[in-house]
């Protein structure tokens, strides 16, 4: 009787034993989830577990993004939060079914992808991006939903403000475009010609200008490279082409002896004055390299004077190069009173000139990654100058490409050939 | 199968055309060139292609003058327009024409085989119809 007792005060004290442990486990278990879900409750996103049809947990944002107080509130109008997705959302946005698939199964099978939702509340739609993943050792599924609306908001704010700005840009190279002379005029003057005009990007710096005379016989072309590229660069050709018209009209009304080095004088005065640039605290420090070419058909002369980039002209199968002075039009530090070189050449014979602007020389490219350079360019014309113009601008097209490979373009490109 | 009339004053810029059609094997078939816009009437008149491949800046008829004559003749010809004068102004008033598409040179070979296989699937798609 008395073991009986003894085995039986050992049994209860291993039940009272193994009853301690249980509630110390459990309150193991009840302290861990507390704590689980105070982190839970500590995110800004919204994280639930679901079996992709019902809610089975959330956090705290949850609740306070829907307006509820408990989850058990919210399952009464909804079961998943699936249920909220705005069923208006453009295509790419998650749906309670996506190819079959619950939407939770579809954002775990499709990790490699971007997914959002959008839930509208009183006409106010929030965009969430959504990542799931399986927990173990349950049928359960874990999401989160982060909230970037005003992030997506600014990204449509930006595109929205690049789509105006191209627009804007593309609509100014219309106008600029409107300025490049009409191709047809070209073949009035010369047996034969050819251009390219490529700005590097929509707008650019290099313009190149064309202009009839005070007869048939006489003509003025101009290859005007401004400062920068871009949209500064398109600005100035815009200033280059008005003072190119005053200067045209006032040759057009006078009986003077044209003189390209004047005609580049005066740009030079009149740019500097127009940007203020003989003021000390003038900020503006623009201007342009450029040629202008008169050409007298009559006379069968060319008249020429350059601000920095060369004539280069073929006669008798022989290359001739003209340099340009080595002085800039407009600037803060150009002279105001510079008078440039005027050359003038007999092209009784049948002469091919070609004038650039300096971005095809300056293309970096090549094994070397080196610019084309103007050997280059002067070898590429002493070896195409017997093939007919147009065939010729093929070859300067192609001969830069290819030249520049991979490397990206860096300037804007503009060759002008004429056969006279 | 696409029969095109390529059209360009510069002979190595034909060949070149030729030769890129010949690489992107889009069942294609050359049936004439031709060296501006005077000598391509002629010719599409004689070859009918249903696809033109034109340079823009040539002697006699450019080629904004033969677009516009080959309009008055099949409104709803294909035109690729080649141009080395990369100018909004041009491209927008070619594109007031139905079916007429604008390629910078160098020809961005991507941008050529994209523009033909479209016309060529608008060209199946119309004979499917009738």
């Amino acid at each position: 009787m008395r073991e009986q007792t003894k085995d039986l005060r050992k049994q209860l004290k291993i039940v009272k034993e193994a009853e301690k442990k249980q509630e110390q486990l459990l309150n193991e278990i009840n302290s861990q989830k507390e704590f689980v879900q105070t982190l839970l409750n500590s995110q800004e996103q919204i994280i639930i577990t679901t079996d992709g049809k019902i809610l089975k947990s959330c956090n705290r944002t949850f609740l306070d993004f829907f307006e509820v107080t408990t989850m058990e509130e919210f399952q009464k109008d909804y079961n998943c939060i699936c249920d909220r997705f705005d069923t208006k959302a453009p295509k790419d946005y998650l749906q309670i079914e996506i190819d079959g698939q619950k939407w939770i199964d579809y954002v775990i099978s499709h990790s490699d992808k971007i997914h959002k939702a959008m839930i509208t509340i009183e006409n106010s739609s929030f965009i969430f991006s959504v990542t799931a993943t399986n927990l173990p050792d349950t049928e359960l599924k874990c999401a989160v939903f982060t909230d970037i609306t005003e992030m997506e908001r600014a990204k449509q704010e930006i595109e929205l403000m690049h789509r105006k700005t191209r627009e804007s840009i593309e609509y100014a190279s219309l106008i600029q475009g409107s300025l490049i002379p009409d191709h047809q005029i070209f073949r009035k003057y010369f047996k034969d010609y050819f251009a390219i005009w490529h700005p590097k990007d929509i707008v650019g710096g290099d313009i190149y200008l064309f202009e009839e005379l005070r007869d048939e016989n006489e003509c003025l072309l101009m290859v005007i490279d401004c400062t920068g590229h871009g949209v500064p660069g398109a600005f100035v050709t815009m200033l280059v082409k008005a003072i190119e018209r005053q200067i045209t009209s006032t040759i057009l009304n006078s009986d003077e002896v044209v003189s390209p080095s004047k005609i580049l004088t005066i740009f030079n005065r009149t740019m500097k004055q127009l940007l203020q640039q003989d003021d000390e605290d003038s900020i503006s420090n623009a201007g342009f390299d450029g040629q202008v070419l008169y050409y007298n058909k009559k006379d069968k002369i060319v008249k020429f004077a350059s601000a920095r980039n060369e004539l280069f002209y073929v006669q008798d199968s022989r290359l001739h190069v003209i340099k340009g002075d080595r002085h800039s039009i407009g600037y803060k530090d150009s002279d105001s009173n510079y008078k440039f070189t005027e050359h003038e050449i007999d092209v009784s014979k049948e002469t091919q000139m070609y004038i650039s602007s300096d971005g095809y020389w300056d293309q970096m490219g090549g094994e070397r990654e080196r610019s084309f350079g103007k050997k280059r360019f002067k070898a590429l014309i002493e070896e195409i100058e017997s093939e007919s113009m147009a065939d010729q601008q093929e070859e300067f097209i192609y001969t830069l490409y290819d030249y520049q490979g991979d490397m990206d373009r860096q300037d804007d490109v503009t060759v002008i050939g004429i056969k006279i | 199968m696409l029969n095109i009339l390529v059209v360009d004053d510069s002979k190595s810029a034909r060949n070149r055309v030729v030769k890129t059609l010949d690489n992107l094997k889009l069942d294609c078939n050359i049936v004439a060139t031709a060296e501006d816009g005077v000598d391509a009437l002629k010719k599409y008149l004689q070859f009918k292609p249903n696809l033109v491949i034109t340079d823009i800046e040539m002697p006699n008829m450019d080629g904004a003058e033969l677009i516009s004559n080959l309009k008055k003749l099949n409104s709803s010809l294909p035109v690729v327009a080649i141009t080395s004068l990369v100018n909004e102004k041009i491209k927008q008033t070619l594109m007031a024409y139905q079916l007429v598409y604008v390629v910078h040179k160098p020809i961005d070979v991507q941008l050529l085989s994209v523009i033909l296989i479209k016309f060529k699937n608008e060209l199946q798609s119309v004979k499917g119809e009738e």
